[in-house]
């Protein structure tokens, strides 16, 4: 099922929650609503769902406005971040739930129930389950029985609020990839509620990124990450030096130095975003790069973490994976040239520029 | 040597000190006035003690006592899981008045809730004229006795749940709602199973409190013998006749539920424990 937003808007009180918000998603697809707490990104989740009503603007599943539909109407799946299985039941009747309180027209025989809640068992790795009660099981094992009883009902559209928020780290890798391939399968049009960018990047097919009630760009992974469409995106996806340049006849200047040549660009004050992983460190007698020195140096396995001053004085940091260090590790004091591979910039007027060097 | 238990072991004097206080106190405050009552009304024997219980104003007051606990309990556990669930589940302008407001029965002196009562229903008050105009008698008469035990008794359920469905939250009811199931298969299936230890604990609580109320029924009571006299009233007259034994003897089927109480509380708590203990 497709699920489509229009400039839809919320308020609690005089707190504004959400503001013209538009996405759609399409049938099949996975979409992730990625942003820090207190974006409206859950509180727009419960909205499609039917737990929340928004003031302004559209739901629409298939093309269909749902403001008129009840939550119990709409068949959506939903995952919440603490399980919120039926603590006095046991798994089967959990799956169970959804088909069991149906009327008795609508509802399967017994047999056919409990088929049913086999096979989604069988589908979330979690057959001969049946008889346990949800405090007998680990929170991934919890976790897919809630998505199991979400499943049961055969949802149109299948909402994931956190889904992964409670597991720790490993669990939460393993989950990851497995709920990819889930959703692949069933291809099932989903939408996933995250504060963690790397599972919105790697689970979504879109991602929708969010700041205080709005959507600052929706987009595939690799633009989302490569073309960051504000600074607060920028800020947002993975630990960006942000640094204070000046755009002059298209060039832009890091104190003096040029930093890069844009092809058009207006004259302006503007910010420089840089990932720390995006910054080469080259040797101190290079015949390019800005000049810096080192402040600290931490060794960290994958990749080592400098702080580092420029010449101009502001402060950077650079993260160097293991197989750029030759022979010593650069220490406090240590002079140093760093070229940057990938960055962006955005100014008042010159409005976004995105940038390879070398 | 070793001690494993170092701080512990070294006060052993000062926790057996300890330790023999608190039976000290059980023993001479909780545990010797249960034997009395039992004792003194055994006084004379077996026989004058079952005669004391069947005479037929201590069985009138025994009905009475249960009547009123019969309708009070389902009332309050009624109207007290309402108040609950509204609290808990709900964030609405003057919830935490009514919060408040559910208090007020533990903060009132039950004799002033009793005068209240006389005030707003009897002959002089407020409604006293319009009731007597219908003809209704409420004070010195069954319905105020059972009017001031409601109130009195309300707080007992409402407070056993508050906490507990804040605690389990709102997220159970909504995965059924959108799974598909209407309200009132949510409150049967999902709500009441989560919360049914605990209502039962507070309606036990409430029906000992029932059972047990003098304050207030003694202030809305005509003190009728056979008619408006509960167990403890009746204790009271007998008491104050001069009439010990058979006082005793009718204080000692209030003593026999509390202890009945008791073992089913005891009963109740495990399993509320383990609800608790769900989440």
């Amino acid at each position: 099922m497709q699920v489509g937003i229009q400039s839809l808007g919320k308020s609690f009180g005089s707190t504004r929650v959400l503001s013209g918000i538009e996405l759609e998603v399409k049938e099949g697809e996975f979409c992730a609503l990625l942003g820090p707490s207190g974006s409206g990104k859950t509180t727009l989740l419960r909205i499609i769902a039917g737990l929340e009503f928004a003031e302004h603007g559209k739901v629409l599943f298939d093309g269909v406005d749902v403001a008129n539909r009840e939550a119990r109407d709409r068949q959506v799946g939903f995952v919440f971040q603490h399980y919120a299985l039926f603590r006095h039941m046991t798994v089967h009747d959990n799956v169970a739930f959804g088909l069991q309180i149906r009327s008795r027209a609508k509802r399967p025989a017994r047999a056919e129930i409990d088929r049913r809640v086999g096979e989604l068992l069988e589908l979330v790795q979690l057959a001969g389950f049946e008889g346990r009660f949800p405090d007998q099981l680990s929170g991934g094992q919890r976790q897919r029985v809630a998505l199991a009883r979400a499943l049961a009902i055969e949802p149109r559209v299948l909402l994931l609020d956190e889904p992964f928020g409670a597991l720790d780290a490993r669990v939460r890798r393993e989950m990851r990839s497995w709920l990819r391939d889930l959703q692949r399968k069933l291809n099932l049009t989903s939408i996933l509620v995250t504060h963690d960018q790397d599972e919105a990047l790697e689970l979504a097919d879109r991602v929708a990124v969010m700041e205080q009630g709005q959507v600052l760009q929706y987009d595939v992974p690799q633009q989302v990450y490569d073309r960051p469409a504000t600074p607060a995106v920028y800020d947002f996806l993975g630990g960006a030096n942000r640094l204070a340049v000046r755009v002059s006849q298209g060039r832009v200047l890091l104190g003096n130095e040029v930093v890069a040549v844009l092809a058009a660009a207006d004259d302006a004050a503007a910010h420089l975003h840089v990932r720390s992983h995006d910054i080469q460190l080259l040797a101190a007698d290079a015949a390019e790069g800005l000049q810096a020195q080192v402040l600290r140096a931490t060794w960290g396995g994958a990749s080592t973490h400098y702080d580092l001053r420029l010449a101009e004085g502001s402060t950077v940091e650079v993260d160097q994976p293991r197989w750029a260090q030759s022979g010593q590790l650069l220490a406090a004091g240590d002079a140093v040239r760093l070229r940057l591979e990938r960055f962006g910039v955005f100014g008042p007027v010159a409005g976004s520029h995105h940038g390879i060097t070398g | 040597m070793s001690r494993p238990n170092g701080a512990l072991t070294e006060s052993a004097w000062v926790r057996r000190l300890l330790i023999g206080i608190a039976l000290a106190f059980f023993a001479v405050f909780l545990l010797l006035p249960l034997v009395v009552v039992f004792a003194e009304a055994l006084t004379k024997g077996i026989a004058p003690y079952f005669e004391a219980m069947q005479e037929p104003d201590a069985i009138a007051a025994l009905k009475l006592s249960l009547a009123i606990v019969a309708i009070v309990v389902p009332i309050n556990a009624l109207c007290g899981l309402c108040a609950a669930w509204a609290i808990a589940k709900f964030r609405f302008a003057g919830r935490s008045l009514l919060l408040a407001l559910i208090d007020l029965p533990f903060a009132v002196s039950p004799v002033i809730a009793g005068l209240v009562y006389v005030l707003l229903l009897g002959s002089p008050g407020v409604l006293g004229p319009l009731l007597r105009e219908w003809d209704i008698q409420i004070i010195f008469a069954v319905p105020g006795m059972v009017l001031a035990t409601l109130f009195v008794t309300f707080p007992f359920v409402a407070r056993e749940l508050i906490p507990l469905m804040e605690q389990q939250g709102n997220d159970e009811e909504h995965a059924a709602r959108l799974l598909g199931a209407n309200g009132l298969q949510i409150f049967l299936r999902v709500t009441l199973p989560n919360i049914k230890w605990a209502l039962m604990y507070g309606a036990l609580l409430c029906g000992a409190r029932a059972l047990g109320e003098f304050g207030a029924v003694s202030v809305v009571s005509g003190h009728i013998r056979g008619q408006t006299n509960t167990l403890p009233l009746q204790v009271e007259i007998l008491y104050n006749e001069y009439q010990f034994q058979a006082a005793f003897a009718v204080a000692s089927m209030l003593a026999l539920f509390a202890l009945i109480t008791l073992a089913v509380k005891a009963l109740l708590e495990r399993r509320y424990a383990r609800e608790l203990g769900h989440h």
